[in-house]
């Protein structure tokens, strides 16, 4: 064939013609590889590191004395420096509070954006409606809101409303936070179920609401749990709202509550803030290990 | 759904906007209608010039480094043949854990007195005092720095890179494999094959993440005001933590408000800039 | 271009032994067919060949060069995958320069090189298309244009038809018969189709259970299979399959199927499966029907399957349901026959390893 045999007249070996010119720079393919493989691990160890560090330096001061902690920098509690005692922060009252406003918080936060996103990603999935995408750049949008934005506005709406220092007014607007993230996940979730199987409930005579319950719910459970990660994320983490619409010591959540304590107390030492922050963070690092891929889905589909 | 959240976005930007044209004293509310005196007011302000300076330092070099941080974590998780899910569970960890307790740890490991990476620095002679307080670098060109920001940053990005990574991740598990086994065939070596396959897949996803993260570290609230309350002085101030000074600290509720609506207009323009000039939803969809 | 061998490929993953004691060699210009259910093995071997796979142990030359032990990227193969793998972010023109590009071609000589393969393909028109406007032939054609631009030294195909529909099929396989017979190297192609097997190649490799069941010709694997697993897997309809017995008469021995018995010529180790059970194998269209039920195995017609130029009609008789190559226009209006399979034709297996009996 002419075409492809025009350069024939080329000096060389066909190996060397088929090859091209660009290959002979090359490094040799094992080097390539181990040079790769070294610059892997080199790399995941030395991430691996800065990642972890932190969270044993935490740890292990968790169960040092304070005695053992203003000694300076050592590496294990061994010996003396061994302690259970910083864990009784927790049966201090107001810590105590915190943790368990936290939770409640995150509950409500939780429940309140699984329930509407379903709702409001099925409508959005399944109904056509005028100014749809409207709407759609509208979710977008919500993620140009800045927290403060919001806050300053609401501290003095919820005043009005009586629902500052509510566990119910912080619910409120933690959710309205994670919605557009969470609408958006499901909306782009539920298009993924072939309206088919809907039809075919409704076809069997399942009014609307039956066919949503029977066969689409089971089938977003992944999209649910995702979600309920990012809301138990959102909440679980949130300091900016709690601080401005929780300014009651009674009321608020463990993050801000735990750093006025930082700032005010001098009872409580580094030792009892590492040992709470442990206990803090044991959720989060159980949730990561079991329920990553859920998580990492609902990056995938790719939510703006 | 809609009236919900409607609700709570709509109707606190239309408050703010309202509060803002008032002057407010927090303690007793009662309302005097200024107009744009809050505006000038802001506008004048030396503390204003200075956060939003500050704000878009902050901004940039998180993203920056966020950016580094995260994509080389997502491109070695993903090449990694054992402990990945180790590395993933740490990396999920950070995505996960309060801020609060970030804010802990490093105040900790940087207490003058007891910080190990405050004695570790020390003894390297990085800094002399407190990093997130009169800790200083005489830059030659530029004069004494203090290292209260770009500690804010370092701190704020051990947290946040792992956005980024999560972000490139579930990008890139969803290259399917036969496009670089097509590669292999072609001959292309591992760097050509991400440059030519893994870069333009990726590309859509990190303009996006570029984008969020931008937006969120310029609003960011809680990892400053954790660590420094906006100190030393105003050295860590940025637009979101002045918006507070003010309206808590300065008692001036009409006039923290007109900061927040100005941040948001800020953002509001450099979002449709950035959409205009990538379209990175369009991009996201190939 | 140069001979390929393969010697004792094996492949295992984990436990499992995918592919084992795979001998072959194909020569300059030679287009050989992988083919077998799938499971069998067929995938992994053509991996093996790319280079996607390497090999637990046996070694595999590509002329002198020992490539066993080389990636992918250094063994100047050419690849058409199943799933086509164009790549969406470039344009076609793009996706078939990528080779090229790889191999440092400059821009000006990889486009020229992509338009002249373009006008052989006739997708000239395409080339500034992305590769999500084509139709699934269209991309198939695309990728062959990629695979063929480099001149490779082996050119691979990993079922690249099997999502395509009947008629595309029809178009494709001769011009990828033309193709590689035009580039002039050696060709290893993959289908679990019998069909397309039979009509691209020189030789068909059938593979069953991770080994080589039997090579050759396509004629030679219909009118002579190793053993009733080839037999069954080549043609259409499938060949027809019974429980008999060998039974000595007077004049020699006859295999016996239900109630009748055929005459078979002499073979060699047939002797020994005197009175003892065995496979026969004969193809529908070596099976005549007669309105004397007596005549032969009696059946009693089910349906019709009319193919324009003869009809494929299905029987239930004593031994199962039968299918018989019936002439055209013929129609068995559920009335009972004889089925009488020409015993020249026959072809015995044994029952417990499978393998003809010659």
């Amino acid at each position: 064939m002419s075409t492809l045999d025009d350069d024939e007249s080329g000096t060389g070996t066909a190996t060397e013609r088929r090859r091209g010119p660009g290959l002979t720079r090359r490094l040799s393919y094992p080097v390539r590889r181990s040079v790769l493989r070294l610059g892997t691990v080199g790399s995941a160890l030395l991430l691996g590191f800065l990642m972890a560090f932190p969270l044993y330096w935490m740890a292990q001061n968790a169960f040092k004395t304070r005695l053992a902690i203003n000694a300076g920098v050592s590496w294990l509690p061994t010996g003396d420096a061994f302690t259970l005692e910083r864990f009784g922060i927790v049966n201090n009252g107001a810590v105590l509070t915190y943790i368990t406003n936290s939770i409640i918080v995150t509950i409500g936060t939780v429940l309140l954006v699984v329930a509407v996103s379903l709702v409001a990603g099925y409508g959005l999935a399944r109904y056509d409606f005028r100014g749809k995408v409207a709407f759609a750049r509208f979710l977008l949008l919500g993620y140009l809101f800045s927290p403060i934005v919001l806050a300053l506005p609401l501290y003095l709406i919820w005043d009005w409303t009586g629902l500052l220092n509510t566990h119910i007014g912080l619910i409120l607007a933690l959710s309205a936070v994670s919605m557009p993230f969470a609408v958006w996940l499901m909306w782009k979730y539920i298009q993924t179920i072939p309206q088919a199987m809907e039809e075919s409930a409704w076809i069997a005579g399942a009014p609307r609401w039956r066919g949503f319950v029977d066969v689409v719910l089971p089938q977003t459970t992944p999209a649910i749990i995702a979600n309920a990660l990012f809301a138990f994320g959102l909440a679980w983490n949130d300091f900016t709202f709690a601080q401005i619409l929780l300014p009651s010591n009674d009321a608020t959540t463990f993050p801000p509550g735990i750093l006025r304590l930082v700032n005010a107390s001098f009872e409580t030492g580094y030792g009892d803030f590492m040992a709470v922050g442990l206990l803090m963070t044991i959720p989060p690092l159980l949730f990561a290990f079991f329920l990553q891929s859920y998580l990492l889905k609902g990056f995938e589909i790719r939510a703006l | 759904m809609l009236f919900l959240y409607t609700l709570i976005a709509i109707l606190p930007v239309g408050f703010a906007l309202w509060a803002s044209l008032h002057r407010i004293p927090l303690t007793q509310p009662q309302w005097t209608f200024v107009g744009l005196e809050n505006y000038a007011q802001v506008f004048e302000l030396d503390r204003f010039w200075g956060s939003m300076w500050r704000g878009t330092l902050f901004m940039v070099g998180s993203t920056l480094v966020q950016l580094a941080v995260g994509l080389w974590m997502a491109l070695v998780i993903n090449r990694m043949e054992r402990g990945q899910r180790l590395l993933s569970t740490l990396v999920f960890t950070s995505y996960l854990i309060p801020t609060i307790i970030v804010t802990l740890i490093a105040l900790f490991m940087l207490d003058p007195f007891v910080g190990v990476l405050h004695q570790f620095g020390a003894s390297l002679g990085l800094w002399e005092g407190y990093v997130l307080g009169a800790a200083t670098w005489n830059l030659p060109g530029i004069g004494e720095v203090s290292l209260a920001l770009p500690a804010v940053v370092l701190i704020g990005s051990w947290k946040f890179s792992v956005f980024i990574t999560i972000f490139a991740l579930a990008q890139l598990r969803s290259i399917p494999n036969r496009f670089y086994e097509a590669a292999k065939i072609c001959g292309a070596t591992s760097w050509e094959m991400f440059r030519d396959i893994t870069l333009p897949r990726l590309k859509g996803a990190i303009l996006v993440a570029v984008l969020l993260r931008s937006v969120f570290m310029f609003n960011k609230y809680d990892i400053i005001w954790q660590l420094t309350q906006g100190g030393p002085g105003y050295e860590t101030t940025t637009m979101p933590i002045l918006a507070y000074r003010e309206t808590f600290e300065g008692s001036a509720y009409g006039l923290g408000n007109a900061i927040a609506v100005v941040m948001f207009c800020f953002l509001a323009v450099g979002a449709v800039a950035y959409f205009v000039a990538f379209n990175p939803s369009q991009e996201v969809d190939t | 271009m140069v001979q390929v061998h393969a010697q004792g490929l094996r492949k295992e993953f984990g436990s499992l032994v995918a592919v084992e004691e795979f001998d072959l060699t194909i020569d300059e210009g030679e287009f050989v067919t992988l083919v077998g259910p799938s499971g069998c093995g067929k995938t992994t071997t053509l991996r093996m060949f790319a280079g996607l796979e390497t090999a637990t142990a046996g070694r595999l030359l590509f002329g002198d060069r020992d490539v066993t032990d080389l990636p992918p990227q250094e063994r100047d193969v050419a690849l058409l995958f199943q799933d086509i793998a164009l790549y969406p972010h470039m344009s076609v023109r793009d996706n078939m320069a990528y080779g090229l590009k790889i191999a440092g071609y400059a821009k000006p000589d990889r486009y020229e090189r992509v338009e002249e393969t373009a006008d052989l393909l006739q997708i000239t028109d395409l080339l500034d298309n992305r590769p999500a406007d084509l139709s699934g032939g269209q991309q198939q054609r695309v990728a062959l244009g990629r695979s063929m631009v480099r001149d490779p030294a082996l050119f691979l195909f990993d079922e690249p038809m099997s999502d395509l529909d009947a008629k595309l099929k029809r178009d494709l396989r001769p011009l990828f018969e033309e193709v590689t017979k035009e580039i002039g190297c050696p060709t290893l192609y993959v289908t679990h189709d019998q069909e397309e097997a039979m009509t691209m190649s020189d030789r068909i490799v059938v593979m069953d259970d991770g080994r080589i069941a039997q090579v050759g010709g396509p004629e030679e694997l219909y009118d002579d299979p190793d053993s009733e697993f080839v037999g069954t897997f080549i043609g259409q309809p499938t060949m027809q399959t019974f429980q008999g017995r060998v039974v000595e008469e007077r004049d020699g021995l006859a295999v016996e199927v239900g109630e009748h018995r055929w005459p078979v010529s002499t073979r060699n180790g047939l002797a020994e499966y005197t009175d003892r059970p065995i496979r026969v194998g004969v193809r529908p269209q070596d099976i005549s029907v007669t309105e004397d039920t007596s005549g032969g195995l009696a059946g009693e017609h089910v349906l019709d399957e009319p193919l324009g130029d003869r009809t494929n009609s299905f029987f239930d008789t004593p031994e199962g349901r039968v299918t018989v190559v019936t002439p055209k226009g013929f129609r068995g209006e559920g009335r009972a026959y004889g089925l009488r399979p020409s015993s020249s034709e026959l072809r015995l297996f044994d029952p417990d390893s499978g393998l003809r009996i010659r």
